[in-house]
């Protein structure tokens, strides 16, 4: 079994003169040593450029690379010619724009959800208005969880495209993607797509089994770095479809008048890609099974529930969303004090939350509130990390107890 | 006093419960500014009306944190009476303190000097000068009322 405190040494540096309590995994997870090293490898080892000739460096480059992807592969019930590497979640869905573009038309709608990250929403908002189609909105039910009949009412024969979350970066509940695939392919030919930025490191995902048509993720919320994340798309339709960039790489040959295309998934990835990133996310994977996924999905899940129910006991503040159906974040608010000076507070204490709308404005205000804190759990997180929060949260309610 | 008891001062405190100049809504849209600060969800709408080359309102609506709400009541409480160009001159030289650059000492900031606090938290900042921002974006986009 692996040493967790052991890969994670930041948890050691003391913020503000206190021990570090890091309670925003929501927002990007902590590196473990592993991923830190074999990046590292790749730079001090074999740092040339993948794909090109017949080198050694390149070709040790070239095989580390594509290892990196078949572990992403597995991981998600996918097949290498499935994993496109992008820059993130954000950078996928906005690669789909571009993908999808020739098949939305005035006549099309696009249902996304009240639910979703700017990132899986913008981009579909963008799109919709270059092609004057109508972008639908599934309403939320009073815990803020997808109203299942809502989305039925709003999926018809011109629904071209369906991208919702696969878990909330707000009320951190988990959507039951598979019934929800199975709903959108029932009442129409969608191409279905799932934000799974927040649940990756929570679920165990698989592709195949949803069987949605694509699935995109961020590398660093998974113990990766940043600036590398998955495209997954089913093979028969990314055959189909029209890569996003054209340049190196993605071409098999090229005349004057056009080209043909690389093999799958090398089609979608024109240029040098982030390579040591790549590689760095294959060993978050190899982390992450070392523990296994279950086994990390029941343990953030115990503790994620052991929080929200300590918090829950405070009456100055308020939870958001159903408390037992937290798995990995808990959106709170202390009544009469805004979310900034509250994080500000816990800041001081070492206490590493999340304050705003966490790039979700449209939720927020069916929340009746323009920000909110958000305490988000990972592995490394114990309880006396979660009693450290609740401690400090009863001492800021005396801090600010002339302002309430 | 720790940093924290300088950020969050008894003034800022009661500027912050008791704002002056704030309105629950403005009117005459014309010629007011809004600021957002994206990053965490503060938001002001302010409207200044100079008769006789001196600003003689500085009402606002807004919303956000303790800083931003202190911030807006003090500024717009201070810059009454004064002129454009010398408002420009308190919010500049308050935006300077803010951003730890910089200013003159001799211009008297009067109660903004307790949200010099907020210089020590980066993310702060923005909170801090989300009113004086806003007055110089309406200076700069003309949107004064009577000049």
């Amino acid at each position: 079994m692996i040493n967790i405190k052991e890969q994670f040494p930041i948890l050691n540096e003391k913020v503000n003169e206190n021990k570090l309590v890091y309670l925003d995994s929501g927002a990007t997870a902590l590196t473990p040593n592993m991923v830190i090293e074999k990046q590292n490898e790749y730079f001090l080892k074999y740092n040339a450029n993948v794909h090109r000739g017949v080198a050694t460096l390149s070709g040790k480059a070239t095989l580390e690379f594509e290892e990196a992807r078949t572990k992403i592969a597995k991981f998600i019930n996918a097949t290498e010619e499935e994993v496109i590497f992008s820059k993130g979640t954000t950078n996928s869905m906005n690669q789909l724009t571009m993908m999808l573009d020739e098949f939305v038309n005035s006549k099309s709608n696009i249902v996304v959800s009240i639910q979703e990250h700017h990132s899986n929403m913008i981009p579909w908002q963008q799109l919709a208005k270059r092609h004057g189609a109508e972008l639908r909105f599934v309403e939320l039910d009073k815990n803020y969880g997808l109203d299942i009949d809502d989305l039925k009412s709003k999926v018809d024969q011109n629904t071209i495209i369906v991208s919702l979350t696969h878990m909330s970066n707000v009320i951190g509940e988990t959507n039951d993607i598979k019934t929800i695939n199975k709903i959108v392919k029932e009442q129409s030919n969608a191409y279905t797509i799932f934000d799974g930025a927040q649940a990756i490191t929570h679920h165990k995902v698989d592709v195949k089994e949803i069987s949605c048509d694509f699935y995109c993720f961020s590398g660093h919320k998974l113990f990766g770095p940043t600036g590398i994340g998955v495209l997954y798309g089913k093979k028969e339709i990314l055959k189909n479809v029209r890569p996003c960039e054209y340049g190196g790489e993605m071409m098999a040959s090229v005349t004057r008048e056009d080209l043909t295309y690389a093999e799958l998934p090398h089609k979608f990835e024109a240029g040098t890609p982030n390579i040591a990133g790549a590689i760095g996310l294959g060993a978050a994977i190899d982390f992450v099974n070392a523990i296994g996924i279950e086994n990390l999905e029941a343990y953030v899940t115990e503790l994620t529930q052991y929080a929200a129910k300590k918090i829950a006991e405070l009456d100055f503040i308020t939870i958001y969303g159903s408390i037992d159906k937290k798995t990995s974040l808990v959106t709170f608010n202390m009544n009469g004090i805004h979310s900034h000076d509250l994080t500000t507070f816990l800041d001081e204490k070492g206490i590493q939350v999340r304050a705003g709308h966490h790039c979700n404005q449209l939720i927020l205000e069916s929340m009746c509130t323009s920000s909110t804190a958000r305490a988000s759990f990972q592995i490394y997180n114990t309880k006396s990390d979660v009693d450290d929060l609740v401690e400090a949260l009863i001492e800021a309610k005396e801090f600010f107890a002339w302002m309430i | 006093m720790n940093d924290l008891d300088n950020l969050y001062r008894q003034v800022i405190m009661e500027h912050a419960k008791f704002p002056k100049n704030k309105v629950h809504e403005l009117h005459d849209h014309d010629c007011n500014c809004k600021l957002d600060n994206p990053s965490c969800g503060d938001k002001i709408e302010l409207q200044v009306v100079v008769e006789d080359e001196k600003i003689i309102s500085a009402e606002y609506v807004n919303e956000g944190c303790t800083i931003s709400m202190a911030g807006a009541s003090i500024f717009s409480d201070m810059i009454i009476g004064a002129s454009v160009e010398e408002a420009q001159v308190i919010a500049d030289n308050y935006n300077n303190m803010i951003d730890k650059k910089d200013y003159d000492e001799n211009i008297d900031l009067g109660e903004l000097v307790a949200l010099s606090g907020s210089s020590k938290y980066l993310a702060r900042r923005k909170c801090a000068k989300v009113a004086t921002d806003c007055f110089n974006k309406c200076v700069e986009e003309d949107k004064i009322k009577g000049r």
